[in-house]
């Protein structure tokens, strides 16, 4: 009869883990219960709320730290918005915005008292630990969440941790923490089906280390601080591709660069090829997973490039030409308005690249607020061959022209022509 | 021997009246020696005499009056050199003497370019040349195999349109000189047609020529605005053998409707290239014989020139919009 202990020790072993859990995640919350706060941003008009979030004091009583997101609407037009806090005892009161780090979705504000006990700061634990995430969902009030912390998200740029854990809209800027109670994220964002992310901590603690230098002195021109995070980002990642070997790929005759870095991802988009098709085309596209948030209409951070090869044998040039024609035109994905940026401002000429001869284009256009940021489109087309035509398009948003043009010239540089 | 003659024009046509003795009377009662029918003309409405050398014009009723050079007449006898143009009611009169110049006959022969206009021969090739032209331009844009029929099912409804334009301006002019003038209805229907697809195929090789998308669209423009005004025009010219500057006239005046719409067009591209544009407008032709006047430059002269182009203008920009921002402020 030995299946019965293993049984009986295996409930037993359950309803500890279980009794263990539950009293963990019902002791995390009373501890830091006082210390979460949801955080609202007020039309000052009609005193509603247009947007909340969550948010926690950390570092210092009477500060709090939230997403940036949560207060991008009041960060854009100060003038028609102010923050406020709930409290989860029902209390509210003015918040103020002291600084924030844009790229990594992280804002600090300050209140005018104490608003509880700092919560500490901690690296986060290793892959599969136990976290908790507190916050107001959908304004329902306030809960914890329990997941699983599984990492550092490798292939995107932003650097997000991968919780497994159902966050919903209104816990972003809420704390996650690990088993002790200390935070190890701030959550983010979530794509359903209990996959969320979460900004780790340590980017928290960068903003904080630099207002505790500045003893905590807001921040004075918030588009420029915006832009120039904004810029650095983006140089720091363009850099990085200039100077990573680039795999390459072979479509039609020539061999050009693929994932350039780790952080893009490259699709086939070809068209299936039927029987009675008088041309074929080769089709590769390829985006990074980068987007920062500006506004709710405006997200920047986007690098996208796509191939297309196409060719015949059965059409007559000028028909080949009118389908060529047609699909060399680029736009740029981005709701960006006449509020934000500019025209465009396009410069096209004849080019040799790879021993071939292509029309080629640059255009640019600003930011009006974000100085030094800027959306830049490229594209080159294959001219000169009656029976081949060949398309690469390239766009950012949100960019330093200079460096986009650094890439993309050196992109044109690596072509090779290949029979 | 007639001495002078009366012209009236009445609902657009001309009658003469040969004047051999006076005094002569003018009116819509039956006893007078020209009697012209309209309501507005009084029964005795005017008289005409000779008298020492010359000729005078006499208002007799007093109604709807004469005018000569807009001034009244009244019952006291106006002298008048020949010829003169004047107004009974508000019919158009003349007196002319016989021995005055006549215009020179507009032979119908054709001469020189417009004879495509009245050629049979020319009238049917354009039709067909434009048939043809509507067949290989859907050949075209089409990369894929398809059937004969799906290119005469899309191509019919343009054959359409353009014969039904032919029989319109057949008909205008069947109503205005009696005339059905199918054949110049048919080459200009055909020339409304094809000019303006011309037109296009040149702005669209000068575009890639010059690497500029600016010659392209003027002539484009101009198609819109330009041909079919004049087109009409030369019909009126060359069929009811009117003078050109009342044939634009009334070519305009025709077109006038869709004219209106052609310029709502315009101010639509105007807005669009002078307001804000969220796509990039750059040159996109292409061409396969690669005609152009731009020789190719290395890959390092181009990203030079692009950076240094892009970032002048779009300096300018900013600037033009942070002025326009002041002055909003």
């Amino acid at each position: 009869m030995l299946k019965k202990p293993i049984f009986i020790l295996l409930t037993l072993l359950l309803l500890v883990t279980q009794v263990h859990a539950e009293f963990s995640t019902a002791n995390i919350y009373t501890n830091v219960e006082k210390s979460v706060y949801q955080i609202r941003v007020i039309n000052k008009q009609t005193g509603k709320k247009s947007s909340i979030g969550s948010g926690f004091v950390v570092n210092q009583d009477n500060i709090l730290a939230t997403n940036y997101h949560v207060v991008s609407e009041y960060v854009n037009d100060p003038d028609v918005f102010q923050l406020e806090y709930l409290a989860t005892n029902g209390s509210t009161g003015p918040l103020a915005l002291i600084d924030f780090d844009i790229v990594h979705d992280l804002a600090v504000v300050k209140a005018k008292q104490p608003m509880g006990t700092p919560l500490k700061i901690s690296f986060l634990p290793e892959k599969g630990a136990t976290l908790f995430s507190v916050g107001n969902p959908m304004d329902l009030g306030f809960t914890i969440v329990k997941g699983t912390n599984n990492g550092i998200l490798s292939k995107a740029e932003d650097g997000n941790v991968l919780f497994s854990g159902s966050l919903n809209p209104g816990m972003s800027g809420g704390p996650t923490l690990d088993e002790d109670g200390n935070i190890v994220g701030v959550n983010v964002a979530t794509s359903g089906n209990g996959i969320s992310f979460l900004v780790p901590a340590e980017y928290l603690t960068v903003v904080l280390d630099r207002l505790k230098e500045n003893n905590y002195k807001p921040v004075d021109d918030r588009f420029a601080h915006s832009a120039k995070q904004i810029v650095e980002n983006s140089e720091k990642i363009v850099n990085k591709m200039l100077h990573s070997k680039w795999s390459g790929t072979k479509i039609g005759n020539l061999i050009v660069p693929a994932e350039l870095d780790k952080s893009l991802r490259c699709w086939d988009a070809s068209r299936t090829p039927k029987k009675d098709d008088l041309f074929r085309t080769y089709f590769t596209r390829c985006s990074n997973e980068d987007n920062i948030f500006i506004s709710s209409r405006l997200n920047v951070g986007t690098i996208n490039y796509e191939y297309m090869w196409l060719e015949t044998d059965k059409l007559s040039p000028t028909r080949f030409y009118r389908r060529y024609e047609k699909v060399n035109s680029s736009v740029i994905g981005s709701r960006a308005g006449k509020r934000d940026v500019t025209n465009f401002s396009c410069h096209t000429d004849f080019t040799n690249i790879a021993t071939q001869e292509f029309k080629t284009t640059v255009c640019r256009r600003d930011y009006l607020k974000y100085k030094g940021l800027s959306d830049m489109l490229f594209t080159t087309a294959m001219v000169g061959k009656k029976d081949t035509g060949f398309l690469f398009n390239l766009d950012f948003t949100g960019t330093d022209a200079k460096t986009a043009l650094a890439l993309f010239a050196r992109m044109l540089e690596t072509f090779k022509w290949q029979k | 021997m007639a001495k002078i003659i009366l012209e009236t024009i009445q609902r657009g046509v001309h009658r003469y009246h040969k004047i051999d003795s006076f005094p002569v009377t003018v009116g819509r009662a039956f006893d007078n020696d020209i009697i012209l029918q309209d309501v507005t003309i009084s029964p005795h409405h005017l008289s005409i005499t000779n008298e020492n050398g010359g000729y005078q014009i006499t208002d007799l009723a007093g109604e709807n009056g004469t005018r000569i050079n807009r001034k009244k007449v009244d019952s006291s006898p106006q002298e008048v050199t020949l010829p003169v143009n004047f107004q009974i009611s508000n019919l158009k009169a003349r007196l002319l003497s016989t021995d005055m110049e006549v215009e020179k006959t507009h032979i119908q022969d054709c001469s020189g370019f417009f004879c495509i206009f009245s050629s049979p021969i020319w009238a049917f090739a354009l039709l067909i040349v434009t048939i043809g032209l509507f067949f290989l331009e859907r050949y075209f844009a089409t990369p894929v195999a398809k059937e004969p029929l799906y290119y005469v099912s899309n191509v019919l409804p343009s054959v359409w349109i353009m014969l039904g334009i032919a029989v319109v301006i057949a008909g205008v002019s069947r109503l205005s000189t009696h005339r059905w003038e199918i054949i110049p209805a048919i080459s200009i229907a055909s020339l409304i047609f094809l000019v303006p697809q011309l037109f296009d195929y040149i702005g669209h090789f000068a575009s890639y020529l010059f690497t500029s998308d600016a010659l392209g669209s003027w002539l484009k423009n101009s198609a819109r605005f330009l041909v079919i005004p004049a087109l009409l025009a030369v019909f009126i010219v060359k069929t009811i053998h009117s003078k050109w500057l009342p044939a634009l006239g009334v070519a305009v005046l025709v077109y006038s409707p869709f004219l209106a719409y052609q310029v709502l067009g315009l101010v639509d591209d105007l807005s669009l290239t002078s307001g804000f544009s969220k796509v990039p407008s750059y040159s996109q032709t292409l061409l396969p014989s690669d005609t152009r006047l731009n020789k190719s430059i290395s890959l390092e002269q181009f990203v030079r020139e692009a950076e240094k182009a892009t970032t002048a203008q779009v300096e300018k920009m900013l600037k033009e919009a942070k002025e326009k921002e002041k002055e909003q402020s």
